[in-house]
């Protein structure tokens, strides 16, 4: 019963699978350019067996951590001074809204340029490309944070840092999460894209290499896995939202 | 013992939209004894809330001098407990967290035996693992004063604290807030925009003028405590008082209106 109703929602992706199936037996297209699912997972299940997979995918993760918390860390540092000062606020205003729209993808050259090809190039590279909209969802969740929250806390005895820690973040905290999830989406895009340009390690390495040396059903088996990983992360940041927010009308 | 004095206390504001200071408050004096219920009732608009704000220590006084306990006052204090009409309650807390917000004293058993104390007495035990959201608008106001009340601080300033409400749960929450205030003889600044109110809940009510808000007339209400607030809507007296009281308001509406050039 709960098996068929997983299946009757989720029938699009079913389809698709099926179709890539299909299509792939059919010897349309040459079985190399295009593997049957089945092969593919199968390929995927080998990379897990002798671990490869599994140290790109733990390297992946790693970088795309490192870079995310230092841009939720600096982010939100920025955004809640942005929110403080008037002047803090005129100095950085343009600064983002001028980069915002960069795609961030643009960046990798330059920051192989300024930081080299190794994983500091690429935490730093992930933690510019995530800082904006981070920045941006902090400074607006802090300025709307209702005064009379502010000035209760402080009638109860509570200096500024204490109101901001107890009051102002926790009160800010949904936008600010969203902020983050947006991030986090942002990070995976510039991690691949990073790794394929550089490296030796990493699932984006995985594509770019398997692609030059023609094992075309391992690039299909990591892309299939940067799927996975991204699906899981955004469910398990969404459950965490859910969490952490329950005291909410209705949890993200 | 004067708890609360203001002299000479004026306040603008810069309206950046036009360019323009707009004087809230000018040249307002009262004084406050303690433990006594003083109202400030006015039009809306008339800088009430800001002259409580600064008492509180939200806002600077602009000009002039506002004493508490002979002190001036510098910034916000546990002497001084703030009550507002909406939005005052942590919603990422529940009911026992924001009422053992304030609660200092203690070991953690002890103030949340404190706190447990002052929901029982605003009537919500049973609420503790509630969250405001799921708290009707008087319970969440209830809940509110208990916050306020279980840290104890000599003077309430109370920012129209049952505005928000409906006329029945209006009325339930004033007879509370007499037992509890009859119970505790704190000293209380209260600004409403309702007569009825004031004349119900005061021992004396200080009606305001039209922006720039300024003190226009301080009234005694004599009658004797306990309170009923039932008997007093019948009374002769407190109709006569509450007639008087609607004309010293009525013409600042109307000048107010006037001034602004529409209803």
């Amino acid at each position: 019963m709960r098996g068929w109703r997983l299946l009757s929602r989720n029938y699009s992706l079913a389809l698709l699978l099926v179709g890539w199936e299909v299509v792939a037996r059919s010897g349309l297209f040459a079985r190399d350019i295009l593997p049957p699912f089945t092969t593919t997972l199968a390929r995927t299940a080998d990379l897990l067996r002798d671990g490869e997979l599994e140290r790109h995918v733990l390297f992946s993760l790693a970088r795309q951590a490192s870079g995310l918390l230092l841009a939720v860390v600096a982010g939100v540092s920025l955004g809640v001074l942005m929110a403080w000062s008037r002047r803090v606020r005129d100095f950085f205003e343009p600064l983002l809204m001028l980069t915002n729209p960069i795609p961030k993808a643009a960046l990798i050259p330059l920051f192989m340029l300024w930081f080299g090809i190794g994983t500091f190039s690429k935490i730093m590279l992930i933690c510019a490309g995530t800082v904006i909209p981070i920045v941006i969802s902090a400074f607006h969740a802090v300025a709307d944070v209702n005064r009379n929250h502010i000035w209760s806390a402080r009638a109860m005895g509570d200096g500024p840092l204490r109101t901001l820690v107890r009051v102002v973040l926790p009160a800010a905290s949904p936008q600010i999460l969203s902020g983050i999830r947006l991030g986090l989406i942002v990070s995976l895009i510039v991690l691949v894209g990073s790794e394929m340009l550089a490296g030796r390690e990493g699932l984006g390495w995985l594509i770019a290499y398997t692609m030059e040396t023609g094992a075309y059903d391992l690039t299909y088996a990591a892309i299939l896995t940067i799927a996975i990983v991204g699906f899981c992360y955004d469910r398990l940041f969404l459950l965490l939202m859910g969490r952490l927010l329950a005291w909410q009308e209705r949890a993200a | 013992m004067e708890r609360v004095a203001l002299r000479g206390v004026s306040k603008s504001f810069r309206d950046a939209r036009r360019g323009v200071e707009v004087a809230a408050l000018e040249n307002c004096n009262l004084a406050v004894s303690d433990r006594e219920f003083v109202s400030i009732l006015g039009p809306s608009g008339c800088g009430k809330s800001t002259l409580l704000y600064i008492v509180a220590g939200f806002i600077p006084a602009g000009a002039g001098e506002v004493l508490v306990d002979g002190r001036p006052v510098t910034g916000p204090g546990r002497d001084r407990g703030i009550v507002f009409q909406e939005y005052a309650l942590f919603p990422w807390q529940t009911v026992l967290d924001n009422v053992r917000y304030g609660i200092r004293e203690g070991s953690p058993a002890e103030r949340d035996a404190r706190a447990r104390e002052f929901i029982a007495k605003v009537g919500l035990a049973g609420f503790e693992r509630h969250y405001p959201r799921e708290l009707s608008g008087g319970m969440k106001q209830r809940v509110a004063l208990a916050r306020t009340l279980a840290y104890d601080p000599d003077i309430l300033l109370m920012d129209e604290p049952f505005g928000a409400l409906d006329t029945q749960t209006r009325l339930l929450m004033q007879e509370e807030l007499l037992r509890i205030w009859e119970a505790n003889q704190k000293t209380i600044l209260f600004v409403t925009h309702s007569v009825e109110e004031a004349v119900v809940l005061s021992d004396r009510v200080v009606v305001m003028t039209a922006r720039p808000g300024t003190v226009k007339r301080s009234v005694n209400i004599p009658f004797k405590r306990p309170r009923l607030v039932e008997t007093l809507m019948h009374d002769v007296e407190a109709m006569e008082l509450r007639a008087d009281l609607w004309q010293l308001v009525k013409e600042e509406v109307l000048r107010a209106g006037g001034a602004a050039g529409g209803p």
